[in-house]
């Protein structure tokens, strides 16, 4: 009972207990062969990140919305003991895809290690009990176990998000891991050896190009996938929508959806400022510095979304818009507040329909 | 007994091939029908013949008229290539039996008058063009080979296969209609051919065709032999030739635009060839395609990536990977996600770069065996065999070298565009060396089977066709590059009416700037027109009367250009004057030099010729240095836009700035021109100033900037004005005075 009230209470509940419904269905009705110590079969994963239904009727909502043959790789790539790198520019549901693969995979999405610049590398393997260590000597006692070791004692994925931010003499000691999938633990002379099921996915910002670049060695070990931001329209504009329902409900928002014709009006912004020409091909356009990734038309909406519940009257509107979105778009206050300055004056302004963005902008520069 | 077999097959595709090749065996026939037009029939011996390597086309046309025309491309994965093979093999009677493209044409041609039935062909559907592949797309999937080897290379009778594909095609077609009438037509006269084969006796005859038609075929028994014949009633059948030519795997592809084409010959091929390990042999050519382009893909990626393949495919259901596993496995181990990275070898991998050899023995052309002997004669042989991009040097001074430099200009004449110049400048007539980037296509032999209506030989056919298209053409310009290339080609018989045209069309000209671009090559013809012992005919008359009228026109030709028209137009003002510097006429050259001041002074000119005419006067001589430095006073005078005077300054100063160095006037007149503007228009006409200055060398540029601080200048010569240009056209001759010694080290 206590259980199950803690369930609405959490920020934001992991996957695997958010969808758990979905995934029990899936895994009782496969009857497909699973690799060992996978939670369902391969076919069952995709099905569960690009939706559809499982074989006792039970709906699967999309959790990746794209191509599908990027899942299925990304899928048989783990399926067949090869590391999965998932790359791509920010925004592009990298992490989102990686927590869902170990969900659906182990059951787990919580085995985790983040990269930063400062990581050592005992948060790849092993740590210490300093206290127990000093009091009993070395033993496996004292040993801290990393995350990774956890997933290679239990048989699970591991998930190294922004792999590219880490250090790379850390980020090497990935390549025993991957090659050998064993731990060696020379204080205590014995190894640890990953059990079937073990894997490993990591993630990648292409942006951070050239900070700490894969070593060739390591980058061998990887199945890379790309994934691309969002090829149309109306995909972006769906992708933005869903999320936004999703958060505000966790959020607590006020149920109103955000309107269907704000989200297309800040989705059309976002794609046109991107690839740097309108959407009809009139006329050329400056791109700003910042991604301007699905991702952040989402925080754009909610963040809207809050205001107007807040502090108005609970529909979202133009001027509730206009902060999260100069926001969004004005990174580097140099170069893209002329970027975006001249897209109001040339683009918005001559809108039919939205003059009251062009007002609300105006209002907040 | 009698027996009859229809084999249906799917055009180049590998797996019907290998299956054909072994039913065919099994079944042991005596005579061979094989969906083909019979008036290529005359081809079919020389498929026994080892130098005749596909991919290679059966090309059929009308010898009076080449518009109509057919190919027929076979690659060594089509059935139909492999049954010719086996039917040579066993000496049995082997022929094609399909209509022929005489009669096809014919019957085209009464359908489309509406004499026939009254109405337009229709475009085929997909299925009728490869009913196979629409099957396997019905059965989910998307590489139709793939499909074929699951669910029929594993058949133990192959026999059964065909009987099992025949009864398919025959539940496609009564659901789906037999398709357009000419197919109708096409089986009646295939089944015509059956019963004529029948009739001579034969005992076991196999017929391979299209699974379309199969169950037409199959049928032939049960249609009257008069209905069949009634179809060509009254149609007279047009005299045809053919011959073999050679095909390329790009032309095989259905991205080149041949409807029936595959998607993936490379690929066929190597299916085709070594079907058990394809997966790895199709991972392992990309892993060494990537080395070739200097990227990393080890062994031991190879194996990866065949993993990964196995894997997508095994997810998908799919008994073995197909070229969409393959191209994605291969994405995401090799090339890092990267799509850039397979693009670069994809065309490669997939579609191939193979192209077919067609021996000398076999009947071709007249304009085809001229060609192939000047080329021997002009030892340009091993280049024409070569499918490399190949780099030539030609010096004229030498017999056979000459004959070559005519031959390629003469194919350039024909618009087949063996070789391309390198490094030509204007005025390359004048030079006795001349470099060439040679790359034989398997499409020119068509164009010489083509051009081949203008003549036996190459010159013939050169000459007809220049002809033809002066006496088509309304540009000058155009009709400049004909008198050019005919001189390059040695073409000298129909100079003179080339000519003709000329004068005629020129006459009529209103447009100056048409025969602004036409004057430097008739000078270049003039001038230059012996290096090659042709006689410069009357082109110098020619001239003599087109520079006044230039020069009447000029003014006008330079108002309401915008800038890029402006650039352009400067440019032609520039050719047009040095052309006349050559030809060295003074009555020409007095007129010119009128035009020229007239344009430098006038005010509704585009201030960019404006500047740069006004330089060309000084240049020349033809005005002073006070009425440049008073024109330039005016141009750059303070009420003047500055857009204007800057545009103004582009044309003035094109080229060099030792100008501004060593006068003192202009300098000054810049100096305050520049003081004199706002930090804003400054700003603006940056750009501007920026693109006048930034052409010249960076000796004068350091210069320019003493100058602007104030220093004196000291120009002297200094290294780095060497023009790396001019350097390549200077230093064979040094070497050659220095005795061959070879090239300095550029210093730094």
């Amino acid at each position: 009972m206590a259980k199950k009230k803690e369930i609405p209470q959490t920020l934001r509940p992991h996957a695997e207990v958010l969808f758990k419904t979905e995934l029990d269905a899936l895994v009782q009705s496969d009857k497909d062969p699973r690799p060992e110590n996978w939670l369902m079969s391969p076919q069952s994963v995709v099905t569960y990140l690009l939706g559809g239904k499982a074989k006792d009727g039970t709906v699967i909502t999309p959790k990746y919305f794209g191509q599908k043959r990027l899942m299925e790789v990304a899928v048989a790539t783990l399926a067949t003991d090869r590391a999965l790198l998932l790359a791509g520019v920010p925004g592009t549901a990298k992490t989102w895809v990686s927590e869902h693969l170990a969900a659906a995979i182990s059951g787990d999405s919580t085995l985790l290690v983040q990269g930063t610049a400062g990581i050592s590398e005992d948060a790849l393997r092993y740590g210490w009990n300093y206290a127990r260590l000093l009091a009993e000597g070395p033993s496996e006692k004292s040993l801290v176990a990393s995350p990774v070791m956890k997933a290679m004692l239990s048989g699970k994925l591991i998930r190294v998000e922004e792999l590219t931010r880490m250090p790379s003499d850390v980020q090497d000691s990935l390549i025993t891991l991957l090659s050998e999938k064993v731990l060696p633990v020379p204080e205590l002379n014995l190894e640890i050896a990953a059990i079937k099921g073990f894997n490993l996915i990591a993630t990648a910002n292409t942006r951070d190009k050239g900070v700490h670049e894969l070593s060739a060695a390591l980058r061998r070990r990887f199945n890379t996938v790309m994934l691309p931001l969002p090829a149309s329209l109306e995909e972006e504009v769906e992708i933005v929508k869903n999320r936004v329902a999703e958060l505000g409900s966790s959020l607590s928002l006020s149920a109103k959806v955000a309107p269907l014709e704000e989200i297309r009006r800040l989705v059309l912004i976002f794609r046109e400022l991107r690839s740097g020409e309108t959407s009809d091909g009139s006329m050329k356009l400056k791109s700003p510095s910042s991604t301007l990734s699905a991702a952040e038309a989402i925080s754009v909406i909610t963040s809207g979304q809050a205001l107007a519940t807040y502090f108005g009257n609970g529909k979202i509107s133009a001027a509730d818009l206009a902060a999260g979105l100069t926001g969004a778009i004005i990174k580097d206050p140099s170069r893209d507040l002329q970027v975006w300055q001249e897209y109001l004056e040339t683009v918005v302004r001559s809108r039919k329909d939205w003059k009251d963005l062009y007002k609300a902008c105006k209002e907040v520069l | 007994m009698r027996e009859l077999k229809v084999f249906g097959i799917r055009h180049h595709g590998p797996g019907s091939a290998r299956s054909l090749r072994k039913a065919i065996h099994a079944f042991g026939p005596d005579c061979l029908l094989i969906e083909g037009p019979t008036d290529a029939d005359a081809l079919i011996p020389y498929v026994s013949d080892d130098g005749l390597v596909p991919p290679v086309a059966m090309l059929i046309y009308d010898p009076k008229d080449f518009n109509w025309a057919g190919y027929f491309p076979f690659a060594r994965f089509s059935p139909e290539w492999q049954a010719l093979k086996y039917g040579l093999k066993q000496g049995i009677e082997t022929r094609f039996i399909d209509w022929p493209m005489g009669l096809s044409w014919e019957m085209e041609l009464a359908a489309r008058q509406g004499r026939l039935f009254n109405q337009q062909l229709p475009k085929r559907q997909t299925w009728e063009q490869d009913p196979l592949k629409y099957m396997a797309q019905i059965a989910g999937y998307e590489d139709s080979e793939r499909w074929w080897d699951i669910y029929f290379e594993r058949a133990s009778n192959e026999l059964e296969v065909f009987e099992v594909i025949n009864e398919m095609m025959g539940a496609l077609r009564s659901e789906l209609g037999h398709g357009d009438d000419s197919n109708l037509w096409r089986e009646a006269h295939m089944r015509k051919e059956i019963r004529s084969a029948v009739k001579s006796g034969k005992e076991r005859i196999a017929v391979v065709c299209g699974a379309w038609h199969a169950p037409a075929l199959e049928a032939w028994e049960g249609i009257p032999a008069s209905v069949d014949n009634q179809v060509f009633k009254g149609i007279r059948k047009r005299n045809t030739q053919a011959s073999w030519i050679p095909w390329t795997y790009e032309r095989l592809a259905v991205s080149s635009g041949y409807a029936a084409g595959v998607e993936s010959p490379a690929w066929y091929r190597m299916l085709f060839d070594s079907r058990k390990e394809v997966t790895i042999r199709f991972l392992t050519k990309a892993a060494r395609l990537l080395r070739q382009e200097k990227l990393d893909a080890s062994s031991a990626q190879v194996i990866d990536a065949v993993r990964l393949a196995e894997g997508l495919a095994a997810m998908r259901g799919l008994d073995l990977p197909g070229i969409q596993e393959l191209r994605e496995s291969a994405l995401s181990t090799f090339c890092e996600g990267a799509t850039a990275r397979l693009k670069l070898i994809d065309h490669k991998l997939v579609v191939g770069d193979r192209v077919g050899k067609v021996p000398g023995n076999i009947p071709q052309v007249p304009l085809m065996r001229d060609l192939e002997k000047s080329i021997k004669s002009a030892r340009l042989g091993s280049e024409y065999e070569s499918s490399e991009v190949l780099r030539k040097q030609l010096d004229l001074r030498v017999p056979s070298n000459r004959a070559a430099s005519v031959i390629l200009h003469r194919l350039i004449a024909l618009e087949i565009p063996w070789g391309t110049r390198q490094n030509q400048r204007a005025g390359a007539l004048g030079s006795f060396q001349e470099n060439w980037r040679l790359k034989w296509r398997a499409t020119f032999s068509l164009k010489v089977i083509e051009a081949s209506v203008f003549g036996k030989t190459l010159e013939e056919a050169a000459s007809n066709f220049l002809l033809q298209q002066a006496a088509k053409t309304l540009s000058l310009a155009k009709l400049g590059e004909i008198t050019e290339i005919a001189l390059l080609g040695e073409l000298p018989k129909i100079l003179p009416d080339i000519i003709r045209h000329l004068n005629q069309l020129a006459a009529r000209a209103e447009d100056v700037i048409s025969m602004m671009e036409a004057l430097p090559v008739l000078v270049r013809v003039f001038r230059y027109g012996d290096v090659r012992q042709t006689p410069p005919a009357d082109v110098e008359l020619l001239v003599r009367q087109w520079i006044p009228r230039i020069a009447l026109g000029l003014p006008a030709s330079c108002t309401a250009l915008d800038m890029d028209e402006a650039r352009a137009h400067f440019k032609r003002i520039r050719e047009v004057d040095q052309s006349i510097q050559l030809l060295q006429h003074p009555a020409e050259e007095e007129s010119w030099n009128q035009a020229l001041q007239r344009v430098a002074g006038r005010q509704a000119i585009s201030p960019l010729i404006q500047g740069g005419t006004t330089r060309i006067c000084l240049d020349r001589g033809i005005e002073s240095f006070q009425q440049t430095e008073l024109r330039m006073r005016f141009a750059l005078s303070v009420t003047q836009e500055a857009m204007q005077a800057s545009h103004w300054l582009e044309g003035f100063l094109f080229g060099s700035g030792l100008l501004v160095i060593h006068q003192p006037v202009i300098w000054n007149i810049l100096d305050s021109w520049v003081q004199a503007l706002s930090a804003d228009r400054f700003q603006e006409i940056l750009p501007l100033l920026r693109r006048s200055f930034s052409n010249f060398p960076k000796s004068e540029r350091s210069e320019i900037w003493k100058l602007a601080n104030g220093k004196k200048p000291e120009l002297t010569q200094s290294a780095d004005i060497i023009n790396e240009e001019l350097e390549e056209v200077v230093w064979p001759m040094i070497q050659l005075l220095l005795g061959g010694k070879s090239r300095p080290e550029s210093e730094s």
